[in-house]
Formats: structure tokens, C-alpha cells, sequence
């Protein structure tokens, strides 16, 4: 039944990746299908608790998934006036010799060390229970709430003994698909924190496999993959590494939507991102200037279709939250944020202070910031005259911009030894930056270059 | 049109070129040697100088793996000991020893901090949520928050005993008190009856 219910998920995901992303791979769309499925997923469970019905019964889920599943196939069937469930086969796998010999030693190496990595983490992941505070306290609490009670509004948020914190008050993506794991009979939920973690360097390496070699994507999905504090928190059970796979790879879906026009990437741009919404509501950073792009490309094509759908189905994801946890949850906490505008130097020299050790701390994120900043340096004429990837940079710094002005209107002080709002909430954020960093350094005129000069010299090309 | 017209060479200058760079051309195995070794040099400098590779590698993959491979056999219960320690295993026990309806009394924070003595538990045992993490869909009340909730107090089955804290809650004296217990209200009121 476990194995059932999971595979459901996938399925889920897959035909509906099948559905609104036709043209992409399948190693893409195989990537895509677990994240989907759990989006979709937690969507069934809302609406059903909305509805009154309870969430913690299997079969009744189970219907659904499959009710699902059989209208994105219709849905497909009729666009394409032939029977379709092309999401559903297997994709033809062709072993040329050409590609044979494109598969050289050192994409071996690097593939093997990835794979290594990924086992070890994934190992860890599924051998040890739920141990961290913020879990403890938030989101596998609440999920187990929603599996023994079959409800989100539960007994968590009895107004006279209340037991929520505000890791409770995150959107319930996570929670859902946590409570999920324990309503199949899984012993920890930890196995969705794997599918993640699978998922996103699946996707990455695909993203990157599109204008880089090999060898580039190899390197550089290594890269993401050994990034320590990334690496650590995808073994914990926390939102962090599932926002990341939403939004990072949303707005690059949007990105490559911008440069090559597919919208089969605008389609999964536009979903990631509100599902990111639908994880953390600090996801905002990234739909922000996701929206910029898309009111950019509409204004130059005079098509206003995929600004209107990207508005409403982000500002729906972003505010049904809100709605539901002041409305029916009857909690009226957030974010301790400054609603007004106002200047202080000596707060923002503290919080850039600690936002610079952060950033810059060897132990967090390896090599990746610094060879951004390297890489921008060394392909500054190409930036300029070029304009080589200066939406990627563009959309990169804004959103970096915007969540600094978040932490800035947080009230608190800064002062040493008082706060974590950076040495936690921004470390964790931080992720957020990182597969979009790593796409710059792997996607530049520069490291292109060198890496197809590599691969001419490896005799690959 | 003209600027984009590329002036073919001559076939002399193309033989040339040709010559010189069969004359630099490596055997294909060498130069994929090559690229192999300067990638391994690379990968091990990232993880020599690099304190967080170095951590990520010896810590967070071969400990980890040598520890999990360890602990293979151990049930959840017993893993969360491991990383969370006495406080897990006291909420472990209390989870064991009562009912699911069970409301718990939970002492206050000096019971489980006493100055001047062993610590067992760490910090996070006198927070509400923590605790109840752990004995779900079980309710605790902490001694510190009676005021707070005297409803719940007054409903009370169990009391919870950390360091001989608890008995003086009796209306009788115990002779052998234990460090740590759970006291059954219910089983006792019936008793009495």
C-alpha cells in the first residue's frame, strides 16, 4: 500500500507535468513528477479539509489522485484528438555509440562522486527519525496532527490550550505531504524530503545539460550537490530543500521561457513558483521578479495571457494561506515586520554585517558565492556588451535585494548575539539563491567556452 | 554584406595551420588522462583547503554513513535517544505508561535544571510544544503554566516525577520515592473510592 500510494504521486506528477510541459525531456519530466505530484497533492488535502471531509483516509485520497489523473489524460486526449498517456510511457532510451564515447572518464568521475553523495545523504535521510527543533515544534508536529486527526484546523490550534508555533503558520504544502507519509503507514516523514532531493539535481543537471556539455552539468550539479549546509538540511526534515526545488527552478523555468520562448517552461515556471508560494510565503522574493519578466515579455509580445494567469494563480496561492489562518485557524500571528518605510543605518550596517558572514562563510556554501562573484568579474565585458545572461543576474540580485528589505523591516535590532533571523533564517534562505548561482556559473560566454574547449580536447566532441 | 564575408584562406595557410596542429595534437587517451587527473587535483584541493568540503565529506558523508551503518538495528525510539538524549527516552517512557486521553502534569522547570546537581535533560523539555511532540495526542500541563490553564490542570490523570519532583502533590506520603516516574491520578482516586 506504501509503494502504492507513492507511486500515485508520481504518477500524479507525471501526467500533469505530461500535460502542461509536452515538449520537455523525460529525464525533466521524471524530475518534475514527484515535486508535482506533492504539490498537487496538498492541494486535494486543502480543499478536501476546506470541504470538511477528512484528509487522513488513504482510499479517499487515493480516489481522488486517480480522478485526477484520468482528467489530465482526457484533457490530453481531446488536445491532441489521439489517444494520448504520452506521460505515462517510458521514454526511449537510444545508446549510440557517439553517445557512448560522449560519456568520457572524468563525467564518469564526476557523475559517480554525485551519485556516491546523493546515496550517502539519501541513506542518512531515511535511517534516522525526525530529531530537529523546528520540526519537532512545526511541521512534522502539525503533520502528525493532520494524520491522527484528519484535519489541519486540529486540536494544535484549540484556542484554549494552544500548542502551535509559527513554523505551524508556514503554507501547508509541507505539512500535507509530511501528514501523507504517516497516512500511508511510512514510520518517518523524511522520504519527502528525499523526493526533493532527487528531484532537484535530476532537474538541475537537465537544465543545465541544455546549453552546457556533459562535463559542464556534471560539474556544477556536483557542486550543488556538495554544498554543505544545503547538503545537511536536505538530510533534516525541513521546508527549506522543497522551497528551494520550487522557486530556484521556477524562476529558471521562467528564464528559459524569456530567452527561448517554450512555453511549455512559462507553464512550469508559473506552477513552481506558486508552489513555492503554497511552501514559504518568503518565496515572494522570487515571484516578484518572476512577475517583472513576465510583464516585460507580454509588454514586448503584446500577449497578456501569461501575466494575467501568472497574477492569479500566484496572488491565489500567496493570499488563500493568509485567508485560511485568520478566517478558520483563527490565528492572527506573521512575520514581526515594520509596515512603513524608515531609515536606519546603524540597524542595516549590523544586519549586512552578519548577512556578509553568512554569505561569505566557507563552511555554509563551499566555493559557490565566491566563484559567482569571480565569474561576474572575469565575464564583466561580456555582461556589458553582450548582455550575456543579465536577466539571470538581473532576476538573481532583485531577488536578493528584495529579501534583504525583508530583513530589514523585521523588528529587531541586529544587535550580536540577540537574534537569528540571518545566522538561521537567511542561512536557510540562502538556498533559495543557489541553483540559480551555480546555472550562472555553469551558463556564462566564459565557462561555455572553456568547457567546450575541455571537451574538444577529451575527444568528446 | 561585405563586413560579414570571412576571407577563406589559402590552401597553402590551411596546410600550414594543419600541420601545426597535428604537430601540438596529443594522443586521445593522454589528453583524456589529462583532463581526468586535473579534475581528481582539483576535487581533492576543494576538499584539502575548503573547511566546508572537509566537513561535508568527513563529517556529513563517512561519519554519518559509519554511524548509520552502526545503528542500523536500533528502533526510531531508540535513535532519538541517541541524538536528543535522556529528555527523548524520559518522553518515550511517559508516551508508554499512559493512555492516549492522558493529561499529564509536568513539573516546573527548576525539577528538571536542579542547581548544583546532574543535568539530564536539555532545554528544550520545558517547552510546551517539544514535549508534546513526543506523548501526541497525550496533553501535558506544565506546573508553571497551572494559572494559565486551571481547567486543564483540574483534569489531570498523571503527574510527571523528574528528581523526586511530584510526590508532594499526594495526599499521602511515599515511602521509596523514585527520580523518575509517572504517577497514575485515576488509578489512585479509584482506589480510594
Amino acid at each position: 500500500m506504501i509503494i502504492l500510494s507513492w507511486l500515485v504521486v508520481f504518477l500524479l506528477g507525471l501526467s500533469f507535468v505530461s500535460l502542461i510541459a509536452q515538449e520537455i525531456g523525460a529525464a525533466e519530466k521524471i524530475g518534475f513528477s514527484f515535486p508535482m505530484g506533492m504539490g498537487i497533492q496538498s492541494i486535494i488535502m486543502f480543499l478536501l479539509d476546506v470541504l470538511h471531509f477528512p484528509v487522513n483516509n488513504n482510499w479517499t485520497l487515493l480516489v481522488f489522485q486517480l480522478l485526477l489523473i484520468a482528467l489530465f489524460e482526457w484533457i490530453k486526449y481531446k488536445k491532441q484528438d489521439a489517444p494520448s498517456l504520452s506521460g505515462l510511457t517510458v521514454p526511449k532510451i537510444s545508446v549510440k555509440w557517439d553517445t557512448i564515447r560522449a560519456l568520457n572518464f572524468t563525467w564518469l568521475l564526476l557523475i559517480s562522486i554525485t551519485l556516491f553523495v546523493v546515496f550517502a545523504i539519501v541513506f542518512k535521510t531515511l535511517a534516522w527519525p525526525v530529531f530537529i527543533y523546528d520540526s519537532l515544534t512545526g511541521y512534522d508536529f502539525l503533520a502528525k496532527a493532520i494524520a491522527r486527526e484528519g484535519t489541519i484546523h486540529n486540536s494544535i490550534f484549540d484556542p484554549d490550550y494552544p500548542l502551535y508555533t509559527v513554523r505551524c503558520l508556514y503554507p501547508p504544502l509541507v505539512p500535507y505531504n509530511f501528514a501523507y507519509a504517516h497516512i500511508t503507514g511510512l514510520a518517518s516523514s523524511k522520504i519527502v524530503d528525499v523526493f526533493y532531493y532527487l528531484s532537484i539535481y535530476l532537474v538541475f543537471y537537465a537544465y543545465l545539460k541544455r546549453h552546457t556539455t556533459h562535463l559542464a552539468a556534471a560539474f556544477f550539479s556536483l557542486l550543488l550537490a556538495v554544498t554543505p549546509e544545503f547538503a545537511a538540511f536536505s538530510a533534516l526534515s525541513s521546508p527549506n530543500p522543497p522551497t528551494t526545488f520550487y522557486v530556484a527552478i521556477g524562476i529558471l523555468s521562467l528564464i528559459i521561457w524569456h530567452n527561448e520562448d517554450q512555453k511549455s517552461y512559462l507553464h512550469l515556471g508559473i506552477v513552481l513558483i506558486a508552489f513555492g508560494l503554497w511552501t514559504r510565503t518568503e518565496s515572494i522574493i522570487f515571484a516578484i521578479p518572476g512577475g517583472v519578466l513576465i510583464l516585460l515579455k507580454s509588454l514586448h509580445q503584446k500577449e497578456y495571457q501569461p501575466l494575467i494567469a501568472y497574477s492569479v494563480i500566484t496572488v491565489f496561492s500567496f493570499f488563500i494561506w493568509q485567508w485560511y489562518t485568520s478566517a478558520v485557524l483563527d490565528v492572527h500571528e506573521g512575520l514581526p515586520l515594520v509596515k512603513t518605510l524608515y531609515w536606519d543605518p546603524g540597524k542595516l550596517s549590523r544586519m549586512m554585517k552578519q548577512v556578509r558572514w553568512v554569505t561569505f562563510k566557507p563552511n555554509y556554501y563551499g566555493i559557490t558565492v565566491f566563484l559567482f562573484l569571480v565569474l561576474i568579474a572575469l565575464n564583466a565585458i561580456n555582461i556589458i556588451k553582450k548582455k550575456d545572461q543579465l536577466v539571470l543576474l538581473s532576476v538573481i540580485f532583485s531577488a536578493w535585494g528584495l529579501y534583504m528589505i525583508i530583513f530589514y523591516q523585521i523588528k529587531t535590532d541586529y544587535m550580536p548575539n540577540q537574534t537569528t533571523w540571518i545566522t538561521s533564517g537567511y542561512r536557510r534562505g540562502f538556498f533559495y539563491f543557489l541553483p540559480p548561482i551555480l546555472y550562472y556559473c555553469a551558463n556564462n560566454r566564459l565557462v561555455r567556452s572553456l568547457f567546450r574547449r575541455i571537451e574538444v580536447f577529451n575527444g568528446s566532441r | 554584406m561585405k563586413k560579414n564575408r570571412k576571407k577563406t584562406p589559402s590552401r597553402k595557410t590551411q596546410k600550414a595551420v594543419s600541420k601545426v596542429r597535428k604537430g601540438f595534437t596529443l594522443p586521445l587517451f593522454l589528453r583524456k588522462i589529462i583532463v581526468f587527473t586535473s579534475t581528481v587535483i582539483m576535487l581533492f584541493a576543494l576538499y584539502r583547503f575548503n573547511v566546508g568540503y572537509k566537513w561535508f565529506y568527513d563529517h556529513l558523508i563517512v561519519e554519518n554513513l559509519k554511524k548509520t551503518y552502526k545503528y542500523l538495528d536500533y528502533s526510531p525510539e531508540q535513535k532519538m535517544e541517541l541524538k536528543l538524549g535522556f529528555s527523548s527516552k524520559y518522553m518515550n517512557f511517559l508516551k508508554k505508561e499512559t493512555p492516549e486521553d492522558a493529561i499529564i502534569i509536568m513539573p516546573p522547570d527548576s525539577a528538571f535544571h536542579p542547581k548544583g546537581k546532574k543535568n539530564h535533560f536539555n532545554n528544550f523539555i520545558t517547552r510546551r510544544t517539544w514535549g508534546h511532540y513526543f506523548v501526541y495526542p497525550r496533553k501535558l500541563v506544565f506546573e508553571k503554566e497551572k494559572d494559565k490553564y486551571p481547567e486543564l490542570y483540574k483534569k489531570a490523570t498523571h503527574i510527571a516525577v523528574v528528581n523526586h519532583w511530584g510526590y508532594e502533590k499526594l495526599p499521602f506520603k511515599v515511602k521509596k520515592k523514585e527520580e523518575f516516574s509517572i504517577i497514575n491520578l485515576t488509578a489512585l482516586k479509584t482506589s480510594k473510592k
